[in-house]
């Protein structure tokens, strides 16, 4: 699709962790990783293994949502929710995405109320998950499917990076770097994510370790994020 | 409490969100106990806390028993308790809307910050007002070293007086310190222990309620930083930060 003129600018906004959508308060994982035992050895294949798990399997739902927002897709918001939670065993996993869904889809309501695909979203799943979350409103705001499945990657990554940092001992310029490195397989995973064609080719990986540590942070008492 | 001593209008559509912020360990989870223990019989009360590394204010609050458990919400900050209450609310806005919707109608929901350092104060976006909590133990010069809470939050609270002889701090110095750095703006000194102290806490927060219903209340933003005092050879002027994009100058 053809981009918008602001496009370009809408990008970084939705890349930036000081978008007000609630993110801080999520770890993509990493706290109850950290506390089953991940050292500082461990984060940057850690943020690797998400990227060809949970990420792949995200992005792919994403960039559905937005060719759905952009009436391309032939399905509904709602039966690539489906399609998700039936590729996300893990209830806690499901429960953080949709608590990050909801926070960027609130957001999507102020900065573009009269979306038609944002209406939409809030009218058939009021609770999405963060990938249609994200692809609805990337499709609002003009940001392409290319663009928009690579920050799908990136900001997980960058998740992973911005919580090691408040739970282990890592120099931050250390962990910027491990964006970089990953970038050539971030662009992989971003580019093979557009071949996506309807909701059989959503890919379902599982990350078995990750979502049992995700179940086993939901009732600790002493955690800084929320998954 | 019987009906006819309840001055408070019956339903609104949304609750009186109301802040409480402050340093580490000055009573903010028990302000809000003794609010909840004072008021639960005329007030529908919701609470959220924001720990910032554990569900600590939350149990507490519940196991203080002045409200049903299901009403005390504990929402996780990602170790950024002051981003969670002023540059991105997003948690503790659905948190609030949640308990709102699952306990409607609530008159007041209470939302208690992590522990934070004296430049926290609520975003507007998230509380309708917010009261500031300083206690005697902290220093009797904490209140005249100001700060955008201390100066501007809608009231500051001088906590556990009756710990005042103990730590050698003239509580009456304090308050008077206090109301001077907020140019006169409401101060209280409390002491859950002291009766008198705790009614003019739950008469402070009923008459905001009211003002809340009848649409008077209007929410103020304590802000970044408060209007301050530059002397030069003309006497001086204050700069009030309004018009920052032709004066600049160094703090």
């Amino acid at each position: 699709m053809l981009l918008a003129p602001d496009a370009g600018v809408a990008a970084f906004l939705l890349a930036d962790s000081r978008l007000p959508s609630g993110a801080y308060s999520h770890s993509a994982g990493l706290e109850p990783a950290v506390i089953a035992g991940l050292d500082v050895d461990g984060v940057y294949p850690y943020l690797l293994a998400r990227l060809h798990t949970v990420v792949r399997v995200e992005t792919a739902a994403a960039v559905l949502a937005h060719r759905s927002a952009c009436g391309a897709a032939g399905v509904g918001f709602a039966q690539i929710e489906a399609a998700l939670d039936a590729r996300t065993p893990s209830a806690a996993q499901r429960e953080a995405s949709r608590r990050l869904g909801r926070g960027m889809l609130r957001l999507a309501g102020k900065l573009k109320p009269d979306s038609p695909a944002v209406v939409e979203l809030q009218r058939t799943v009021p609770r999405p998950t963060r990938p249609v979350a994200l692809g609805v409103t990337a499709a609002a705001l003009g940001v392409g499917e290319l663009q928009l499945a690579r920050l799908c990657c990136y900001d997980d990554a960058q998740s992973v990076v911005a919580a090691a940092l408040k739970l282990l001992p890592i120099d931050p310029m250390d962990a910027t770097a491990w964006i970089l490195d990953a970038a050539e397989e971030i662009d992989a995973v971003a580019v093979e994510s557009l071949l996506v064609g309807g909701l059989d080719d959503i890919p379902a990986l599982s990350a078995p370790l990750m979502e049992h540590w995700a179940e086993d942070h939901t009732t600790r008492t002493r955690r800084l994020f929320v998954a | 409490m019987p009906d006819n001593l309840s001055p408070v209008p019956a339903l609104s559509t949304r609750s009186l969100r109301l802040g409480v912020a402050g340093p580490v360990g000055t009573g903010k989870s028990s302000l809000i106990a003794t609010i909840c223990r004072a008021m639960a019989g005329e007030l529908q009360i919701g609470v959220i806390t924001n720990d910032i590394y554990t569900d600590e204010d939350a149990r507490f609050l519940r196991s203080a028993g002045v409200l049903p458990e299901e009403r005390i919400r504990a929402v996780e900050t990602g170790a950024c308790p002051h981003t969670a209450i002023r540059d991105d609310v997003t948690t503790n806005l659905l948190a609030v809307e949640d308990l709102e919707a699952d306990f409607a109608p609530l008159d007041l929901v209470l939302v208690e910050s992590g522990g934070d350092n004296l430049t926290a104060t609520f975003s507007p976006a998230l509380v309708d007002a917010q009261i500031f909590v300083l206690d005697v133990a902290g220093g009797g010069d904490v209140a005249r070293k100001g700060g955008p809470g201390i100066a501007r939050a809608d009231l500051l609270v001088i906590n556990k007086i009756d710990l005042a002889p103990y730590v050698e701090v003239d509580v009456e110095q304090m308050v008077a310190d206090a109301v001077e750095a907020r140019e006169g703006g409401p101060v209280l000194a409390l002491s859950r222990k002291q009766q008198d102290t705790v009614e003019e806490l739950c008469a402070w927060v009923r008459e905001l309620v009211v003002r809340h219903r009848s649409g008077q209340h209007t929410p103020q933003d304590p802000g970044p930083m408060a209007p301050h005092f530059h002397a030069d050879e003309d006497g001086g002027y204050i700069h009030t930060h309004e018009d920052e994009d032709t004066v600049r100058h160094q703090h």
